[in-house]
């Protein structure tokens, strides 16, 4: 039987999209969301939002080259200054 | 495996993920690049107090944050952030936390599959547009993936403000995304009764 009640399903809807919630509480949002037709559009809602903003963070600027190897170097410095 | 190796291994795999934040926090190439030279400096010197196992990720992303907060402490005068925090502060508390929806997507686009048209670039832009600490809620957990107690430790804020912010800064995020939306006319909003 379900026991969650739809506001405990929306107050706790970003926890269980973010995997913040013990597997048993987990499974009982994911129930609510299951056979509730009011608050299942919520879930589709931010669960759509997070997969753009997921598909948008692939689109990030990667470290430049030039960054990668200057570290490069200024770490093999400190490293012969630690090892001395 | 030796100090150097041990951090190469562990550390610098996360070197595109500490770059991206840096440039958010300080919004230019050429800062982003001497604050991620200056984090992953530090963070060598201080590897002893790593806990293999942990995320390195945010153990980085803490040390590169702290690294910018102290310079711009030094940089910009206290008036200009203590107003600016007020102003966030007075906007956050004008919102309702009842659910995540907003009233004119839950009529238009209940379901958002306007979030699926939306360019990368405007989505990005949007993030840029929030208040810092929004921002910075929303970058980590949503672009960086890291877990609730893990952007407690790299902000220095409990794991509720760190919810409540989450909270608030994605209900921001998602009114400006739908305002993009019908501008682009991806979602056609329903006329107003009347």
């Amino acid at each position: 039987m379900d026991r969650t009640t739809c506001r405990e399903a929306v107050a706790r809807l970003y926890e269980y999209l973010d995997g913040e919630l013990s597997p048993e509480a987990a499974e009982a949002v994911r129930r609510h969301f299951e056979i509730c037709k009011q608050c299942y559009p919520q879930l589709c809602f931010c669960q759509a939002f997070q997969e753009a903003l997921r598909r948008a963070a692939r689109g990030l600027p990667c470290a430049p080259e030039h960054l990668r190897a200057r570290l490069a170097a200024l770490l093999r410095d400190e490293a012969a200054r630690h090892d001395a | 495996m030796d100090r150097k190796s041990s951090f190469e291994a562990e550390a610098l795999p996360h070197l595109d993920a500490v770059y991206r934040f840096a440039l958010r926090l300080s919004g230019s190439p050429a800062d982003a690049e001497d604050l991620v030279q200056e984090t992953f400096l530090r963070a060598f010197r201080a590897w002893e107090q790593y806990t293999p196992g942990t995320r390195a990720k945010s153990w980085l992303f803490t040390i590169c944050r702290n690294i910018f907060l102290r310079q711009r402490e030094r940089s910009v005068r206290h008036d200009e952030i203590v107003l600016k925090a007020a102003g966030s502060a007075r906007k956050a508390g004008t919102e309702s936390t009842e659910d995540p929806l907003f009233a004119s997507a839950s009529v238009d686009d209940p379901e958002g599959n306007f979030f699926r048209e939306l360019v990368d670039d405007s989505i990005l832009a949007a993030i840029d547009e929030l208040p810092d600490e929004f921002r910075d809620a929303v970058l980590l957990s949503d672009l960086e993936g890291l877990s609730y107690a893990e952007i407690a430790q790299v902000l220095d804020i409990p794991v509720g403000t760190v919810k409540s912010r989450l909270f608030r800064g994605r209900r921001q995020l998602q009114e400006k995304l739908y305002a993009y939306a019908v501008d682009y006319g991806y979602i056609k909003p329903r006329a107003k009764h009347g």
